[in-house]
């Protein structure tokens, strides 16, 4: 049991809710989302209550998370895209602390579903064709037809254009996912080794030693991957978004 | 030739004094390349990180659109009845938007022509610049 590398992403009812043969127990999941939710709103209230011209260390934190952010979406979106800062601050700090939160041992990592991966991913997908079409209405349909193409062909585009609009909360949410359920198996099964090797005795002790380097160096790892997924997941959050404001190819 | 030999002093000296200007503030400009950070590092640094996120981001951008074209051929199938030939014709079509995703995020699809210039232009620039040292 212990050695089970799946066993972490169990999902646990803790308290059982059912309303109308629905199942909405509070699951370890769910206590970690709102554990997560709350790191993030407290990280950020705490910091800023000081509001000191010359930021202390916490302030300063809480700021380069703007300041990466809001560049990050001003690059990919232009000024206004800034409209949707707060979504996708939120988005950000949710998927970076989330991630943060698996690395402590013993710790459910949400965004290793991929129930809520794509939760995000549709979250994302809907405010940009909710958004696209509230703006330029059916105009925002030509972000399928790119302009210049012979008409002959245009069908065939429109498809190809359809498909590639519609992987697009798939890729996202697989690839955060994938990311974090591969992380988290192949550390757990490289310690796994490290517990298994060392019962076999001293040579076992001393083997064990090559699983531990590589449980460390994988750790690191992780704490990488954590942060470079969240970026990765904001960065695409902005550019499609940019496509809800700018459909014209 | 002969004439003017005096601008001629001058003006020589005036190089000479451009030359040593150029000398000191070279001089200096070595002094001062000793604070600052060396770009080919944090370059390097920060292409590295840049390109395991590029790796995943691509494989699955492919990896996606085959996926729904299929899960979408499938579904047109089951439901006109025209097994297999939707499955076929969107799979094809799902590889196709794959190589497309794939350009697209490599930044290899031109923009169409008399469009402006996305504010996207930026992020391309580096992407460029990251494939020609990589």
């Amino acid at each position: 049991m212990a050695n089970d590398p799946i066993h972490q992403f169990q999902i646990n009812t803790i308290v059982p809710i059912e309303i109308a043969g629905i199942d909405f127990s509070f699951t370890n999941s769910s206590l970690f989302m709102l554990v997560t939710t709350g790191a993030v709103a407290a990280f950020l209230v705490l910091s800023t209550t000081g509001r000191g011209l010359v930021p202390g260390r916490w302030q300063a934190a809480a700021e380069m998370s703007y300041e990466f952010v809001a560049s990050m979406l001003r690059d990919a979106a232009g000024t206004q895209g800034m409209r949707f800062f707060p979504l996708v601050f939120s988005l950000f700090m949710f998927v970076l602390f989330a991630n943060l939160f698996g690395m402590f041992p013993y710790f459910f990592t949400v965004t290793s579903h991929i129930i809520v991966t794509f939760a995000l991913a549709m979250l994302v997908i809907g405010t940009v064709i909710v958004y696209g079409f509230m703006k330029h209405g059916f105009g925002f349909l030509k972000l399928f037809v790119p302009e210049g193409i012979p008409g002959a062909l245009v069908p065939l585009v429109v498809m190809i254009e359809v498909i590639s609009f519609l992987s697009r909360p798939i890729s996202l949410s697989v690839r955060l996912f994938a990311n974090m359920l591969a992380g988290h198996i192949t550390l757990k099964v490289f310690a796994g080794f490290v517990v298994s090797l060392t019962s076999l005795g001293a040579i076992g002790i001393g083997g064990a030693i090559l699983p531990l380097l590589m449980t460390i160096a994988m750790t690191a790892l992780e704490f990488l991957v954590s942060f470079l997924q969240a970026y990765v997941f904001a960065v695409l959050t902005c550019m499609y978004l940019n496509d809800a404001l700018h459909p014209s190819h | 030739m002969a004439e003017g030999s005096d601008p001629e002093r001058a003006s020589r000296t005036g190089r000479t004094d451009l030359d040593e200007v150029r000398k000191r503030l070279d001089a200096l400009d070595d002094k001062l390349d000793v604070h600052r950070p060396d770009p080919v590092d944090e370059q390097k640094a920060k292409m590295e990180r840049s390109n395991y996120a590029m790796a995943i981001r691509v494989s699955s951008d492919f990896i996606a659109a085959i996926f729904v074209g299929g899960a979408l051929g499938w579904f047109l199938d089951s439901v006109a009845g025209t097994s297999p030939f939707g499955l076929i014709v969107l799979l094809l079509l799902g590889f196709a938007a794959g190589v497309l995703n794939v350009m697209r995020t490599l930044g290899l699809v031109a923009m169409p022509k008399g469009e402006q210039a996305p504010p996207s232009a930026r992020r391309r620039d580096t992407e460029d610049n990251g494939r020609e040292d990589g």
